[in-house]
């Protein structure tokens, strides 16, 4: 009871966590203000935190069980591990400790914190928690048959798994060998724009920065000498839509650069829930369509047979359904439709094998209950 | 009553009420128990000679009480099904297509309770009469014939062309529900002992003797048709011995052995055909074994599976 209970909230805090991930991805893009994103930062965290303690606790009681092998490797808990630490230690981790911090030791310093790097890093870890579906697959009873349960979480598992690590890997490389993406291009110009608007005289530099600023939507302010020359938005809007991370502060002697980080924020967003609704696409796909053509094709009639070897009085028939009929296991059933069944019922006939549809099990526990 | 039946009722009404034992009949169920009692008396007689069921008894002493306490409860659920549709339900309209005369119907019913709890006196009679019983508690055959009078087709001819049976449908329930009342009948004329397991199977009763058994329930019941008590014994015989039985008796024949294993209710188990489906292709198979008509098998076989049934 305890333990359904836990593997209830398990499932339940997985499915919360993936709406969670969407959700955030939905705010990014449609520019929900800052307070709102806060809030889906911190619970994703939360949910990270307790899938990490999750994944230690199973591991803890099953190495106190002597089964730490079997749960790693064929209880899924690669997956546990995969979807748990790592977006602990390089997702939502360091984005907490980022706000818990003021935003700026760690956001806000530029790329002498390696800025781009820690955002990929955050953004692509956070697809390892689509990983979680697989989770809530193990615990889904599509078939009553471990069979089917097996095969279905086996592929289901391959294919998932391989479109996430292939996605993640893959965006790495293809922005190595491609030529000019957006991201380079946006660095490119944050570089130019910065010198620039660095060599530009005291005289010039009013002028240059409302040129620039035309041209470059995401400068959004321009500091000389602790003074703003350039705003691009008022205060208000810049305190309730901007989070720490969704600018890039960048230094040029006395001359202090804020740009909007969001348009790559987006980019990544947009990436995310595109794989987010890949993967989700491929589930239902084996769920919905796989699973219950494997029951119909594979484990019904097996499990159909296995009972009419196993119970006396059981004679239901397999079905075999007319477009199956040439498979080999409707070609075992056809056997055992025409020739088993109808020998069973001539030996029950002769009264062999009669047997009574009580368990001695149940008739036993009368005697238990008193 | 010896206290030691009120004790071992007490321990049946709890295994009787086993949801394993759910969608069977009295009968069937009783079956199911002495089923229980032979297949494990081993592990049972230990555990009734304990103090808190029969200190002290053996299994041989304290069998008969079990047995004898089975029946009597059998027979209080058998006969609260059984009782109001005999008095009742059980429509003798046919009665007077054959005989052409107004029959007394309560005696008749009268007659056929009478008859039929002789039958069940015994615990061969109470054996044989579960799969007819059955087949009239559950209703199901009623249905089939509903569609054979829908279809026109092999049975609706056999009927009322071969057996000159020109009546409606509701006649013919009437018609198959005396028939397979009356199936078992033959036990009360047989020796002890001489028969084991053959009501399930082809020719359980000859013709010599068959006609005995007619001549002699034609006195018990001198008010039933002579036609209706032949087809009701003739039930027993094999088709495949004897080309010249009542379409009726063939019916009852068939609907007998279906309903002795049937089970209400049961769920059809996901990749399996269904419960009727199943049984008359089984029985297709084994039609020469059981001595059943073939094509009534195919006929009732494409009912069932045109009706998912």
């Amino acid at each position: 009871m305890k333990r359904s209970f836990l593997e209830n909230l398990v499932v339940g805090a997985i499915i919360l966590v993936l709406f969670q991930t969407v959700v955030d991805d939905v705010a990014v893009l449609a520019d929900w203000p800052w307070s709102i994103r806060r809030l889906f930062l911190y619970l994703g965290f939360l949910f990270d935190l307790f899938f990490t303690i999750e994944f230690l606790v199973r591991l803890y009681l099953s190495y106190v069980n002597g089964e730490a092998k079997t749960y790693f490797f064929r209880g899924y808990g690669w997956i546990d591990l995969i979807a748990s630490i790592p977006l602990l230690l390089f997702s939502s981790g360091p984005v907490i400790y980022g706000l818990l911090a003021g935003g700026v030791p760690v956001f806000g310093l530029g790329r002498s914190l390696n800025l781009l790097k820690t955002v990929k890093i955050v953004r692509v870890a956070r697809i390892l928690r689509v990983l979680r579906m697989l989770k809530v697959v193990r615990q889904l009873k599509q078939t009553n048959s471990v069979m089917a349960q097996r095969h279905v979480g086996k592929i289901a598992t391959s294919v998932l798994t391989t479109c996430i690590l292939v996605f993640s890997v893959g965006s790495f490389l293809l922005q190595s060998v491609s030529g000019k993406s957006f991201e380079q291009m946006y660095w490119e110009s944050v570089e130019s724009t910065s010198d620039t608007l660095n060599k530009a005289s005291s005289a010039e530099l009013n002028s240059t920065v409302q040129t620039v600023a035309r041209v470059l939507p995401f400068l959004l302010k321009v500091k000389a000498e602790g003074k703003d020359i350039f705003l691009r938005h008022d205060s208000f809007y810049l305190a309730t839509r901007f989070g720490p991370y969704d600018y890039f502060y960048e230094q040029r002697g006395s001359l202090e650069l804020y740009f909007d980080y969001r348009p790559l924020t987006r980019l990544q967003a947009e990436q995310s829930l595109l794989i987010f609704i890949i993967v989700l696409g491929l589930l239902l796909v084996l769920l919905l369509y796989y699973a219950p053509h494997f029951a119909i094709t594979v484990t019904d009639p097996l499990f159909v047979m296995l009972k009419g070897f196993k119970e006396p009085s059981y004679n239901l028939e397999v079905k075999i359904p007319p477009h199956f009929k040439e498979d080999e296991v409707f070609q075992l059933a056809e056997q055992y439709n025409e020739e088993f069944l109808p020998l069973k019922q001539r030996n029950l006939s002769m009264g062999e094998g009669e047997t009574s549809d009580l368990k001695w099990e149940a008739v036993s526990e009368l005697f238990k209950k008193g | 009553m010896p206290p030691e039946v009120d004790k071992a009722k007490l321990f049946l009404e709890r295994l009787l009420s086993n949801p394993m034992l759910q969608g069977y009949t009295p009968l069937q169920r009783e079956e199911q128990i002495l089923q229980l009692f032979s297949t494990h008396a081993s592990q049972l007689a230990p555990l009734l000679k304990s103090n808190e069921f029969f200190p002290g008894k053996s299994w041989t002493t304290l069998l008969p009480i079990l047995i004898q306490a089975l029946f009597e409860l059998t027979d209080r659920d058998l006969w609260a099904i059984l009782e109001p549709f005999l008095q009742s339900d059980l429509s003798l309209s046919f009665l007077s297509f054959l005989t052409k005369q107004a029959v007394p119907e309560v005696q008749v019913r009268a007659q056929l309770i009478a008859l039929l709890k002789d039958i069940l006196q015994s615990p061969e009679g109470r054996r044989v009469s579960t799969g007819p019983l059955t087949a009239i508690q559950q209703g199901g055959c009623f249905r089939y014939i509903d569609e054979i009078f829908e279809r026109k087709s092999y049975i609706h001819f056999e009927i009322t062309k071969v057996q000159r049976l020109r009546m409606s449908k509701e006649e013919i329930k009437g018609i198959l529900a005396v028939t397979l009342l009356l199936k078992s009948a033959y036990v009360l004329y047989i020796s002890e002992g001489m028969h084991t397991y053959t009501d399930r199977i082809a020719g359980v009763i000859q013709g010599p003797f068959a006609e005995k058994v007619i001549r002699a329930l034609q006195k018990r019941i001198p008010l039933l048709p002579v036609s209706i008590v032949e087809s009701a014994i003739h039930a027993n015989m094999s088709f495949g011995e004897n080309r010249f039985i009542e379409a009726t008796a063939r019916l009852a024949s068939i609907f007998a052995s279906r309903y002795r294993t049937f089970r209400a209710g049961l769920r059809v188990d996901r990749g399996a055909d269904t419960p009727d489906k199943s049984w008359f292709n089984v029985a297709r198979k084994n039609y020469k074994f059981y001595g059943f008509d073939i094509k009534m098998l195919d006929e009732l076989y494409m009912i069932a599976a045109e009706m998912g049934w």
